[in-house]
């Protein structure tokens, strides 16, 4: 059964990279959004790098995933967790720039003056950094549990959005000056919005791999409107307090 | 000692030992050939033993004899080989491995090892007296069968057990019945074994002279025209010049005689061992 | 109605409990593959089907086999003419040692070539003639051998020796045909000829294949049965046991955990 040792050490190895790739992927975006909250110039270089991390590791884990599949032939549970590696880096690639993206708009907000409104921004970031993290955990942990709770967040995120664009819009019609922040504003919550978007593609692929169940793409229809799901969410902010009411990139 | 020197000396040993049994053959036979040879005449092969001046059977030619070894043979080949072959083959495919075939093929296997004298004995108790066949050729022909048929049987058997199952299973699962696989199947893969063992039977026969000695031989003795007469052989009439008091014509006689049984047996092996490469390469596997 | 029910079949070889209570219905035009550890019971199994373990002394089967909606284990029933509908194939091919014409010929000849009236009648020359061209076109073996039918069948290589058992079991136009690891001693070119053949085959027949080898069943069948210690463990369509096994032990055998 010698080959049968090969294989299941590629696998331990497969799971730790995806493993490593995740918290990659969760560091990145909690600290890009630090960064931009917090104006913490530092962290730009640190999410840069973690991007880039990233972006090899996605190469590195598609060909470990290659050979495992040309030459072991893997079936069952180890066909699934291969094929749900295969689909889960991209999210976390695309996770990992989108971390890139948030951080390059810290130059626009050094540079430019006006007032800062960053609106629901923090509520959403605390949400997506949440669940970007319990994502990463659900598939550690081989949790099926957790990777369905993701979905009900996933609202709250694009309620939030939607609010957030609306007043932002807004502020931009009443303020002119107000243009080039907003519209990168608007851009981070777009950014975010999409993360949580990945998540729960991340959490879709666990569930898979797990018990074998594709989820059914009714369950994921919205049932509650965006009042019912932001109060249960309990007002402000999440379970971690982002102290985003006073933030250190003062108004100019 | 060293391995080769070691290897060396056994294979010049077992060559030796080799050289040593085919030296005697061929001086037994040259022997036989060279004294017999003279004997050889058409007189000699047409004409019935006949008495000289003396008395002893020692002028005329061996006919009597060689026409009762060649009814002898004849009959033993008619009793012998049916009964063992297909007794074989039944106890084989039918019988399988159950208990009742396992005794039987020890029974077998001890009564090869039966000297001839007591077949013998067995003959002239049971076939002449008590069935009263009387000495005659029947009795000896079924004397000498009984010698040869645990011969037979074993060959056969070994002949069968060497054909492989996996053929016997393609056969049944095609649908075939246990007759029709042993037909069609086992009987012509294992022809070329069991021929070995009817050539190795009946040349035994042919060469057998104590039991036809209780049974039916007899030195005045006609052509037999009836399965009841008495009969004369070649082994018994071989020991016959060698009872005689007419040393060197007896002898000479004896020689012819002995070239002319060996020469019987070998031509019957002969077309056995023709016949048994026919199947073999037939039926190759 | 499926092609064959098997209904609570336990077999014992004196002592040695070797099938306990397999039951499981297997469908006409489909290839169904039999997988599990040695000594599972799987080659035991597929050997009841067409009544061959009847040749084991000390065998004793219980239960039911249904074929075509009759039990073969009857008491009325004569094993000769199951295995008339029933043909198999062995792991080592086993032509017999005869040309390759009478191989194929030798089953037609001695069962008879059935009339219209439903009559056995013995098959003319011409009529062996063509069920053997039929035959061996069937079997993907025709071209090979056609010039050269008087020949030894030991003169073909392995993987054209195992047609040739193929294409002899088709000759009596049997209704199921059963195959022992037919591939265990092929070499992977002779192995993917014979598993495009089933696929082929599979239009007309009901095939069962017994195969040690998981990537061979998950290639060729469309349900596969997985046997452990005589037991069957689970029984469904090919993907679902390849993708998604429901029992743990199915489970650790196909990813080679077990042993």
């Amino acid at each position: 059964m010698t080959s049968r040792i090969v294989f299941q050490t590629e696998m331990e190895k497969l799971n730790e990279d995806v493993s490593l790739m995740a918290r990659l992927a969760a560091e990145a975006i909690e600290k890009a959004v630090r960064c931009i909250m917090k104006g913490e110039p530092a962290l730009k270089l640190e999410v840069e790098r973690l991007d880039k991390e990233i972006y090899r590791l996605e190469h590195v884990i598609e060909k470990r995933c290659l050979d495992v599949i040309a030459l072991h032939t893997p079936v069952a549970g180890d066909l699934r967790t291969v094929s749900t590696c295969l689909r889960i880096i991209t999210d976390l690639n695309r996770i990992g720039r989108y971390a890139d993206d948030i951080v390059e708009v810290y130059d626009i907000l050094v540079s430019e003056n006006g007032p800062r409104r960053p609106m629901n921004i923090p509520h959403m970031a605390g949400l997506v950094v949440e669940m970007v993290t319990d994502a990463t955990n659900s598939f550690i942990n081989r949790d099926a549990e957790a990777a369905r709770e993701l979905f009900e967040r996933d609202d709250a995120v694009d309620c939030l959005y939607d609010t957030n664009f609306r007043a932002m819009l807004t502020y931009m019609f009443e303020d002119p000056r107000q243009i080039t922040i907003g519209t990168h504003y608007i851009l981070v919550a777009r950014y975010l919005e999409r993360i949580a978007d990945h998540a729960c593609n991340i959490g879709d692929r666990v569930v898979y791999m797990v018990t074998g169940d594709r989820l059914n793409p009714q369950e994921r229809k919205k049932t509650k409107t965006c009042a019912q799901v932001l109060g249960a969410e309990g007002g402000e902010g999440g379970p971690r307090s982002w102290d985003y009411t006073t933030h250190d990139l003062a108004d100019k | 000692m060293k391995r080769r020197t070691r290897e060396a000396l056994f294979f010049n040993l077992f060559r030796v030992c080799a050289a040593i049994v085919v030296l005697a053959l061929v001086v037994i036979l040259g022997y036989v050939l060279i004294n017999g040879i003279g004997k050889w005449s058409i007189d000699f092969f047409t004409q019935n033993p006949r008495p000289n001046v003396h008395g002893a059977l020692v002028e005329g030619g061996i006919l009597g004899p060689i026409v009762g070894t060649i009814y002898l043979m004849l009959l033993v080949m008619i009793i012998a080989i049916p009964v063992g072959v297909l007794g074989s083959v039944f106890l084989q495919e039918y019988l399988g491995s159950s208990r009742i075939a396992r005794i039987w093929w020890m029974v077998v296997n001890n009564l090869a090892g039966v000297p001839s004298i007591v077949w013998g004995l067995l003959g002239v108790a049971l076939l002449v007296y008590y069935l009263n066949f009387g000495l005659s050729l029947i009795a000896a022909a079924v004397t000498l069968s009984l010698l040869v048929l645990p011969l037979i049987m074993v060959a056969t058997k070994e002949a069968v057990e060497a054909v492989p199952s996996s053929l016997r299973e393609a056969s049944i699962a095609l649908g075939a019945t246990k007759w029709q696989t042993v037909r069609h199947h086992i009987l012509p893969y294992s022809a070329s074994g069991i021929l070995t063992g009817i050539i190795l039977s009946l040349s035994r026969a042919g060469g057998e002279t104590a039991p036809i000695l209780l049974t039916g031989v007899a030195v005045n003795a006609s052509i037999p025209g009836a399965l009841g007469d008495q009969f004369q052989a070649l082994p018994y009439y071989i020991f016959l010049m060698t009872q005689t008091t007419d040393r060197t014509q007896a002898y000479a006689m004896a020689y012819g005689a002995s070239l002319a049984l060996i020469a019987l047996i070998v031509g019957l092996n002969l077309v056995a061992i023709v016949l048994r490469n026919r199947f073999r390469e037939k039926y190759r596997w | 109605m499926p092609m064959i029910e098997i209904k609570d079949l336990s077999v014992h070889f004196g002592e040695n409990h070797a099938l306990r209570n397999v039951t499981m219905s297997m469908e006409n035009n489909q290839i169904t593959a039999i997988i599990g550890p040695s000594g599972c019971g799987k080659s035991t199994f597929i050997r009841c089907i067409n009544r061959m373990n009847d040749l084991i002394p000390g065998c004793k089967v219980e239960g039911e086999i249904i074929v075509d909606g009759s039990n073969i284990y009857a008491k009325e029933v004569d094993p000769v003419d199951i295995r008339k509908r029933i043909g198999m194939v062995f792991q080592k091919p086993n032509p017999f040692p005869k040309s390759i014409f009478e191989n194929i010929a030798y089953a037609p000849k001695i069962h008879g070539v059935e009339q219209k009236d439903g009559q056995l009648k013995k098959a003319t020359k011409k009529e062996l003639e063509g069920t053997v061209e039929w035959s061996l076109r069937r079997a993907a073996l025709w071209d090979e051998v056609k010039d050269r039918l008087d020949k030894s069948a030991y003169t073909l290589s392995g993987g054209q020796q195992q047609r040739l058992c193929i294409a002899r079991a088709l000759a009596i136009k049997p209704e199921i045909i059963l195959l022992d690891e037919p591939c265990s001693a092929l070499d992977p070119i002779a192995t993917a000829k014979i598993e495009d053949l089933l696929t082929d085959l599979k239009r007309d027949y009901t095939v069962v294949i017994v195969t040690h080898n998981m990537q061979q069943a998950a290639r060729v069948s469309d349900k596969t049965a997985y046997f452990y210690m005589g037991e069957l463990i689970e029984y469904g369509e090919t993907e679902q046991v390849f993708e998604k096994p429901f029992k743990e032990l199915t489970e650790r055998y196909i990813t080679g955990r077990m042993g």
